[in-house]
């Protein structure tokens, strides 16, 4: 037995030692792994945000929008083609015959922080709309450089609107890790950019907006409280509210349905503003 | 010293980063992803005294052909439900994650009791990825009512989420000449359920709903005379005529009640230059608004009863005007296009539809009531024309040829949606949307 | 003692809480309670008066046959004009010449026009056709008791279909004898 009991007592040990071995390789390979400094790969280039507006036809010009590392499915951020097919001047009509190609409107230049419209129905008429203009294929590049950072816009801000745009707008890792400020001396994190792009775009998904909402300048704010992995904590809280209680739903719903979000770079409360833009 | 920098260091640090978690840049979210929400209806449960299993899939089939003819909703095919297929009953609540799973935004649920008076058919709607009841109601009638009561469901599962009522439940009234001569017809919204109004074999024209949807004006030449007003009442057999105390000689045509009910606008023929009369629904009191020797037609009354929109050819073509209830402040609204006529204004008073004469044929137009804008809608290179409001804003009925006979079509005002209500029955037009049921 | 109390306090309590319970179960169903409404509807109808006669808007076909018979004849228009060409006069004149022999005839001046155009518009159009035929009518001499007009609009082509043919056609003023 003895022999027995001292063979196995020689192999505990040799177990032991290929054990510790193991444990240290693998400790090697982790610690490689998380301190070694890869470079960034922030492959989101500029104008995704727009790009998703363009009908299929115009993109020619434009960069691809590429596909974000992030687990957001980006290639479902063009909007689908057959609402493409009908440019049109907003509000409702639009003609169905009609094939011009829709060049995106410059983001609008005066912001309304507060909700304008009583809600639907409004018995005041509505306000002229904004005819389409059709611009050149310089303006439309010029204004991709403006949103990706590289031109000062030249337009004056209000603060809030500039903070928002540039958090929302700026592709800040443009240029690796640089941090670049885009619109008017903002400084937006890359990381957070990051998630704020991919954030809007899975939100965007999850958000239902019947057409008769878009005419009316409907404008939510939205506090939301996520934890490190992105789900909601609690219910958002709307800190703004449009005047239109059925849209203020719609909006939560959006976000409840959006749950998770992609992991936030930390959890907290974060500002979702919803506003549709005037794109058909 | 180096310990105070160090712990300066930290605080810094410390409140940089409570200051950038209260203070995270908004996200802006500009464009919905989508413009239609997803409902799921159950079949509802059939508790009853008498057997009658169809009620359960007729009135899912009811619910869903509406829901998805709304421009609102889309239809869950219900073999991909997770939760059952039909009510059981209205105790409890159902398991949202099982619909808000599917892609489901609302869920109808319901149960049908017939009894010896009739039905009952009681129904909630949810919203299933907030997890809310956001209504719950009853509808009472009989067998035959129960398509009438799938679509008013449909209607209010819309204004439950929307706001604004869908109009599966509306109808309405045109002039078809399928049985020979041109009478005044009623149909669903969406085109099922043709029937005849009058039999009279004359010339019928202009049908107009009064604004709680019990009558309809129209013109007539029935007793060989000159045209005049005639009104149909829902659920009796004789049409009377309108105007008791209006000149019987003269030509009258194109009633239109105002949004109150109140006042009539009607044009008459005097001296043979047709103008614009307002009167009391029996045609007394009437005061002549409009005093040219052109002709002046076409009356529609704004939503807020102030105003009328009108054509009159004073500047030798016919064009769109806008002046007030009392005839003052006569305003051209239409410049471009030779020929303008058929205003319509919208129920929320933002818009004024016409149609403008294109190279020989009809489109329809929308202008803005200041007459500062407008915009195609309709350019189909065969004529559209007569064009009629949806109660809710968001359709528009008018007629076109572009099949070769005139046929009434709907379209929403955005564009889309295009639907033919009806099909291959002689020549239909003159469309006119009736209010929402609700209004009796 | 103890127990009795403890028995009261049991049933005190039980009844409460039933109350309690019946109070917040019938607010709870006043609350939750459904909305009512009928949704019955009502039809439309109108009886048939009498059969087809023949002709147009309660008018026999028979007006028309005597005015020929008489001699009378039709006036054109040109397209969205309601002023008298050249053949319209000559035929106006003529007409004139078979109404002043006959004053006990009196004849209903019919306006029409052809599809194109909206039809409200084409009633006021007919109106002012048949007005410009009697009026001429009149300058000639005819009493206007013997007179009387009527418009259709789009609504009574002489001839169906479309094409310029069919539209000139279409673009007229017919003469009717009225009993």
């Amino acid at each position: 037995m003895d022999w027995a009991l001292a063979l196995y007592d020689e192999r505990r040990r040799e177990m032991r030692r290929l054990l510790v071995l193991s444990v240290l390789l693998h400790a090697t390979a982790v610690a490689l792994f998380v301190w070694t400094p890869f470079p960034q790969r922030d492959v989101v280039l500029p104008g995704v945000v727009t790009v998703d507006l363009l009908a299929p036809s115009a993109l020619e010009g434009a960069p691809p929008a590429a596909k974000a590392p992030a687990p957001a499915p980006a290639p479902k951020a063009p909007a689908p083609p057959p609402e493409q097919a009908r440019p049109a001047p907003p509000p409702p009509p639009t003609p169905p015959v009609e094939k011009t190609v829709v060049l995106p409107k410059e983001p609008a230049p005066a912001p309304k922080p507060k909700p304008q419209a009583a809600p639907k129905p409004a018995p005041a008429p509505k306000p002229a709309p904004r005819p389409e203009p059709q611009r050149s294929y310089e303006d439309v590049m010029k204004q991709l450089r403006q949103e990706a950072g590289e031109i000062e816009e030249l337009t004056p801000q209000a603060p809030a609107a500039q903070t928002a745009r540039a958090a929302a707008g700026a592709p800040a890792g443009a240029v690796a890790g640089s941090g670049l400020s885009s619109g008017r001396g903002v400084r937006v994190d890359p990381e957070e950019a990051a998630w704020m792009r991919r954030a809007r775009i899975h939100v965007r998904q999850s958000w239902v907006l019947a057409p008769g909402f878009r005419t009316q300048n409907l404008e939510t704010h939205v506090q939301v409280r996520l934890d490190a992995t992105g789900n909601l904590l609690d219910e958002p809280r709307i800190v703004l509210r449009s005047g239109n209680p059925w849209y203020d739903d719609g909006v939560l719903r959006a976000l409840q349905k959006a749950s998770p979000l992609p992991a936030p770079p930390e959890a907290g409360e974060w500002l979702f503003v919803f506003r549709p833009e005037d794109w058909l | 010293m180096r310990r105070a920098s160090g712990a300066l260091a930290l605080a810094g640090l410390l409140l940089a980063a409570a200051a950038s978690a209260q203070d995270h840049p908004a996200v802006v979210v500009t464009d919905p992803g989508a413009r239609t929400f997803k409902a799921a209806v159950q079949g509802f449960g059939d508790r009853q005294t008498k057997p009658g299993p169809e009620h359960v899939a007729e009135l899912r089939q009811g619910i869903g052909a509406a829901l998805a003819g709304s421009g609102v909703f889309t239809t869950i095919d219900p073999k991909a439900y997770l939760g059952p297929d039909t009510t059981a009953s209205l105790d409890g609540s159902p398991t949202c994650p099982d619909w808000s799973q599917i892609g489901a935004d609302a869920l109808v649920d319901g149960v049908v009791v017939s009894g010896e008076q009739g039905l009952t058919v009681e129904f909630r709607i949810w919203d299933v990825v907030r997890c809310r009841r956001l209504l719950h109601k009853r509808y009472f009638g009989d067998a035959g009512d129960l398509d009438r009561v799938g679509r008013r469901i449909a209607d209010d599962v819309v204004l439950a989420f929307t706001g604004q009522s869908g109009v599966a439940a509306t109808e309405i009234a045109f002039i078809s000449d399928r049985s020979g001569r041109k009478e005044v017809h009623v149909m669903n919204a969406d085109g099922s359920d043709v029937r005849a109004g009058t039999h009279n074999r004359s010339i019928n024209a202009f049908p107009q709903w009064s604004p709680n949807g019990n009558e309809i004006v129209y013109t007539s030449y029935r007793l060989g005379g000159q045209p005049t007003l005639y009104l149909l009442t829902r659920g009796r057999n004789q049409p009377g005529p309108l105007l008791q105390r209006v000149d019987k000689g003269a030509p009258i045509y194109r009633g239109v009640f105002d949004p109150a009910g109140r006042r009539l606008a009607f044009v008459m023929s005097v001296d043979g230059a047709p103008d614009i009369f307002v009167s009391a629904p029996d045609g007394s009191g009437s005061r002549q608004l409009t005093r040219h020797r052109s002709i002046d037609i076409s009356p529609s009354w704004s939503p807020d009863g102030k105003r009328l929109a009108f054509v009159s050819d004073r500047t030798g073509s016919p064009q769109v005007y806008v002046m007030d209830a009392d005839g003052g402040n006569e305003r051209r609204l239409t410049y471009q296009g030779s020929y303008n006529t058929a205003p319509a204004w919208s129920p929320d008073g933002g818009w004024i539809a016409y149609e403008t004469r294109v190279a020989g044929q009809f489109d329809i137009w929308l202008t803005d009531p200041d007459g500062r804008t407008a915009v195609p809608l309709v350019t189909h290179p065969r004529s559209d024309e007569g064009p009629s409001w949806s109660p809710d804003g968001r359709w528009l009925a008018f007629s076109s040829t572009r099949r070769g006979r005139a046929d009434i079509y709907r379209i929403g005002i955005d564009g889309g949606n295009l639907q033919r209500l009806t099909s291959d029955a002689g020549e239909n037009t003159s469309p006119t949307w009736g209010p929402f049921p609700g209004s009796r | 003692m103890f127990v009795r109390n403890a028995n009261a306090r049991m049933r005190m309590a039980w009844v409460v809480a039933v109350c309690g319970l019946a109070l917040t179960v019938s607010a709870c169903r006043s609350k939750k309670g459904p909305e009512d409404e009928g949704a019955a509807g009502g039809e439309f109808g109108e009886q048939t008066l009498g059969g087809d006669m023949g002709g147009i808007a309660g008018r026999s076909g028979e007006g028309l046959e005597a005015a020929r018979r008489m001699g009378l004849r039709t006036v054109y228009f040109d397209y969205n004009d309601s002023s008298l060409r050249q053949d319209g006069q000559t035929a106006l004149r003529n007409n004139y010449d078979v109404l002043r022999r006959r004053s006990d005839v009196r004849v209903e001046i019919q306006g029409n026009c052809d599809e194109r155009g909206s039809s409200e518009y084409n009633f006021a159009l007919g109106e002012r056709r048949a007005k410009a035929a009697r009026d001429y009518l009149l300058q000639l001499g005819l009493p206007s008791s013997q007179l009387t007009t009527v418009s259709f609009g789009e609504e009574n082509p002489a001839s169906p279909g479309s094409g310029e043919s069919a539209w000139a056609q279409n673009r007229r003023a017919d003469f009717a004898v009225v009993p």
